[in-house]
């Protein structure tokens, strides 16, 4: 008797087991799961969810200051972030909406729902352009549809205020371009709007908000003839010696669609009046598009030009010239002052440079060279071997690289470079990331 | 609890063996499982990393370089993780999530991943304290490195599914542990219920209840145990009738000689000691006081053969002449029942022994074989040489022993019929006797067919003897003296 007792509870734990339905294997794959988000984002997830329509995706702007969805800014200046998102709708008039959500203990609660325009959020940015503390909603829109190639140049701006209950539109706008700066130096920020219509014509204008309304403070006429502003920045462009620094606007056109070529202007605001400062645009001519920026850290924008090496202006075909990216800044009056020279390796994409600065005019690359296989860099006035660079296989860099220091690798080409003058090769570079070199490499560059 | 025994020791050796096989096929079944679980979404987010890498190839990145992280992030979607895009020194540029993360990702995916190998981590979640793992690979554009991708997945219904087979392969464990332990709870028991049994039995017997037995059909080694243990009360038994049975027998042999003792001396005092009559008593008393004697010393013999205190003295022994002088000791006896006692002998069979306690050996054997001869047969005495052995038989065509009492008759005090005289110890004593000389007594019999005695002695050879001889010239027995 005893032993049939002991036999039973094996085996009614076994159909116990059996019978729950618990299958003994699934696919792991079948088991994986979004990891959860902290009790607090998954209760303003979940208040969005249920806020937003069927068939409606919340959306990035194409242009912004962070890569959130979920956009948490002080909208009220009430100390406590509002959450601000987006989506869109496949609505036929408007498919943009914009929700404010605002989070009062630990709760969040939808406060208000306003709509955009058009079909897609191309900016969106939080600035206070009212001068009240209060954040506004800087949006752009535009109404193109992935399908269609040809990039429209009119897009709608819209510039909202929150003021803890509704959303109110404050301007509205059509644009090319637009930049949030401060051209008037009043310590508050202004709207500069780029709109172009290619061939008709080509406007500036500054905006700023006054009195509840948004006045025009002035509006500058520009030769329509170019495609379009590929590159729009705002910042300072000139300082002095004694330190007086004037903001202004650089804006990198590119001339026509099939060329690559592209021209800068400078426009600043002198005692409320626009103005394009560098009269002869043609002395900003390259022949690819290149991006005006900061390069050296002193917080004036460079522009870029591109210089053929002395004795390679003849060479017909562009594609062979090994040219020299040379950094201008604006020199307060109608020229431009020379910062820094680097060579660019289109095709491959690197930099070698900045060459030092006594090193200018005096530098060339020798005519018997060839892009993509070795250039020898010589004094324009002795003659000699600066530097050399060479594009080896991979299997020719193995064979030697005691003689030639890594410079940058790229599929199938390691490019090596020697150099018998002192500078910072790799400057450019470097600033891109400083991990980009692969780890066998990292042994050469240590011992540099 | 089990109380200390065989028992416990059985049911705990089961239960040790068992469960440490248990607990190690476990361990490793359950690693395996779990390396299964964890390997194979690991796999699913490799060979969509791997997929996608192939995909993004035929995607052109805008003519500016600058990676367009949107389209990024929903070309490399991958349903139930979480994507995150980082740049290569693994600052966050965008995630799938609707948020951003808190704190920066320091887990070891992402230095596996810069160092250009599928990075892995599995671990918790800081805020959410979730069990998740990582999976990350450095992307190239043009030979560059240019983005890490990093997918979480949440591997709480992972861990959840691992818990419940845990769970049911330690409900699978116990179960099977609990079988075993019923099972040999039952071995255990059928080795200490009969061993309890023979325990009890054997206690009786102990109290001297030698006619209690062990019952039941036990296996091997028990039943093994249980039969002998039956054996030996038998043996006892048997034993203590024999040695009733010698005490009557000897009570017997030893009342017959003194009761004619005492009839001749009350005779002859009370016959006023006639001279012819005396002497016919004293004869008589003489011959009975004679016979006694011998039986005495026969039973003091086997006394001293029991306590290993018979003292033989070692010489050159020819069995021919022993058996030649042994045959004209017992002529009269057999000629009385007209008995021939004929002698077949080899030529010199030496052996090495204590002359007088061979001839007792011979003495008694041949005695017995005229003994239970019928009249006018032949005792045959044959000696012949077997490798380095002297074999000596007699052979008789007497009443011959039947096979049950065959194997009983060289045991001490055993008569086949104890009323026919004797003490019952003459073979017991030949056969101890010859052992003491290295020699091996048989008995080969027929019931009414006749008894071969076979003395197997070792032989003694030539050159030894002669050796020896000089050397023990002065302890010769009187046997060898006689040459």
């Amino acid at each position: 008797m005893v032993k049939r007792n002991w036999l039973y509870i094996p085996a009614a734990l076994l159909l116990v087991m059996m019978l729950s339905g618990c299958s003994f294997i699934t696919d792991p794959v079948q088991l994986m799961k979004t990891p959860e988000l902290s009790a607090e984002k998954e209760s303003l997830r979940s208040i969005i969810e249920a806020n937003r329509p069927e068939n409606s995706t919340l959306i990035r702007a194409n242009a912004e200051e962070d890569t959130n969805i979920i956009h948490f800014v002080d909208l009220d200046n009430d100390g406590v972030n509002e959450a601000v998102v987006f989506y869109e709708t496949s609505e036929q008039n408007i498919g943009i909406h914009g929700m404010i959500f605002k989070k009062t203990g630990d709760a969040w609660a939808k406060q208000t729902t306003f709509d955009g325009e058009g079909k897609v959020l191309e900016s969106l940015y939080f600035k206070d352009m009212t001068n009240d503390g209060h954040m506004e909603i800087v949006a752009g829109f535009s109404g193109k549809s992935d399908n269609e190639t040809e990039e429209d140049l009119q897009n709608g701006l819209i510039i909202y205020s929150y003021n803890g209950k509704n959303v109110e539109r404050i301007l509205e706008l059509p644009y090319t371009n637009y930049v949030i700066s401060d051209m008037n130096r009043d310590h508050m920020n202004d709207l500069t709007v780029v709109n172009l219509k290619r061939g008709e014509s080509n406007f500036i204008t500054t905006y700023q908000y006054k009195d509840g309304s948004f006045i025009e403070l002035d509006k500058l006429e520009m030769k329509p003839y170019i495609y379009n502003y590929y590159n729009v920045a705002a910042g300072k462009v000139y300082a002095d010696s004694e330190g007086n620094s004037v903001e202004g606007i650089v804006l990198d056109a590119s001339l026509s669609p099939v060329g690559e070529s592209s021209i800068t202007s400078i426009i600043v605001m002198e005692d409320g009046k626009l103005k394009s400062v560098l009269p002869k645009e043609d002395q900003t001519l390259r022949m690819y598009r290149v991006y005006s920026e900061d390069i050296n850290g002193d917080g004036i924008i460079e522009i870029p030009l591109l210089e053929p090496p002395a004795g390679w202006s003849y060479f017909k075909n562009q594609d062979d010239v090994p040219y020299f990216y040379a950094y201008y800044q604006w020199d307060g009056k109608s020229g431009l002052k020379f910062v820094a020279e680097k060579f660019h390796d289109f095709k491959n994409d690197f930099d070698f440079g900045y060459f030092p600065p006594q090193l200018h005019n005096k530098i060339t690359v020798d005519t018997k060279s060839q892009l993509g296989k070795y250039l020898r860099f010589v004094a324009t006035d002795t003659g000699k071997t600066i530097a050399e660079i060479k594009y080896f296989t991979q299997s020719e860099w193995d064979k030697q690289s005691d003689d030639w220091k890594y410079l940058y690798r790229t599929n199938g080409k390691v490019i090596g470079y020697k150099k018998n003058f002192d500078f910072d090769v790799m400057n450019n570079n470097k600033n891109k990331s400083k991990d980009e070199v692969p780890p066998i490499e990292r042994k050469d560059r240590q011992s540099e | 609890m089990i109380k200390k025994g065989i028992r416990r020791q059985i049911v705990m050796h089961y239960f040790i063996v068992v469960f440490s096989t248990l607990l190690l096929a476990e361990v490793i079944f359950l690693l395996a499982i779990r390396s299964y679980y964890y390997d194979s979404i690991y796999s699913h987010i490799k060979q969509h990393i791997t997929l996608m890498e192939e995909y993004q190839k035929f995607i052109t990145t805008s003519d500016d370089g600058r990676t367009d992280l949107t389209n990024l992030l929903s070309n490399y979607k991958l349903k139930f993780t979480e994507l995150q895009i980082l740049n290569p020194q693994g600052d966050v540029l965008i995630n799938s999530s609707e948020f951003q993360p808190d704190v920066s990702i320091k887990t070891s995916d992402i230095s596996q991943a810069q160092s250009g190998n599928i990075g892995r981590w599995v671990g918790r979640q800081p805020i959410t304290g979730e069990d998740v793992m990582a999976v990350s690979k450095m992307e190239q554009t043009n030979g560059q490195d240019a983005y890490i991708v990093r997918y979480v997945t949440s591997l709480e219904r992972v861990n959840e599914k691992l818990l419940n087979v845990t769970l049911l392969a330690t409900g699978v464990a116990a179960a099977v542990l609990a079988l075993v332990l019923a099972f040999s709870l039952g071995l255990a028991n059928s080795i200490v219920k009969p061993l309890n049994t023979i325990t009890a039995i054997s206690a009786q017997m102990a109290k001297g209840k030698f006619n209690v037995r062990i019952k039941g059909d036990y296996k091997y080694e028990l039943g093994e145990l249980a039969s002998t243990l039956n054996y030996m009360a038998q043996e006892i038994v048997r034993s203590n009738q024999v040695k009733d049975d010698f005490i009557s027998s000897i009570s017997h042999e030893l009342r017959t000689p003194l009761t004619s003792i005492k009839g001749w001396s009350e005779t002859i005092n009370s016959g006023g000691y006639d001279p012819e009559e005396t002497k016919i008593g004293m004869e008589i008393i003489t011959k009975e006081t004679e016979r006694l004697i011998g039986l005495v010393e026969e039973i003091l013999d086997f006394s001293k053969l029991q306590q290993n205190e018979m003292k033989v003295v070692f010489g050159r022994v020819d069995l021919k002449e022993l058996l030649q002088e042994i045959m004209l000791n017992l002529w009269t006896k057999a000629e009385k029942r007209s008995i021939q006692l004929r002698l077949d002998s080899v030529d010199k069979p030496l052996v090495e022994g204590d002359a007088n306690r061979l001839k007792q050996v011979f003495l008694n054997l041949v005695d017995n074989a005229i003994k239970f001869s019928h009249e006018n047969s032949f005792i045959d005495l044959q000696v012949t040489f077997e490798g380095n052995n002297v074999v000596v038989q007699v052979h008789d065509t007497g009443i011959g022993i039947s096979e049950d009492h065959l194997v009983k008759v060289k045991d001490r005090f055993f008569q086949v019929d104890p009323l026919n005289g004797g003490t019952g110890l003459g073979l017991a004593i030949s056969q101890q006797l010859v052992e003491l000389h290295h020699g091996i007594l048989l008995i080969q019999s027929e019931l009414g067919v006749g008894t071969t005695i076979v003395v197997r002695l070792p032989r003694l050879l030539e050159e030894e003897t002669a050796v020896q001889a000089q050397e023990t010239q002065m302890q010769l027995p009187e046997g060898s003296r006689n040459e």
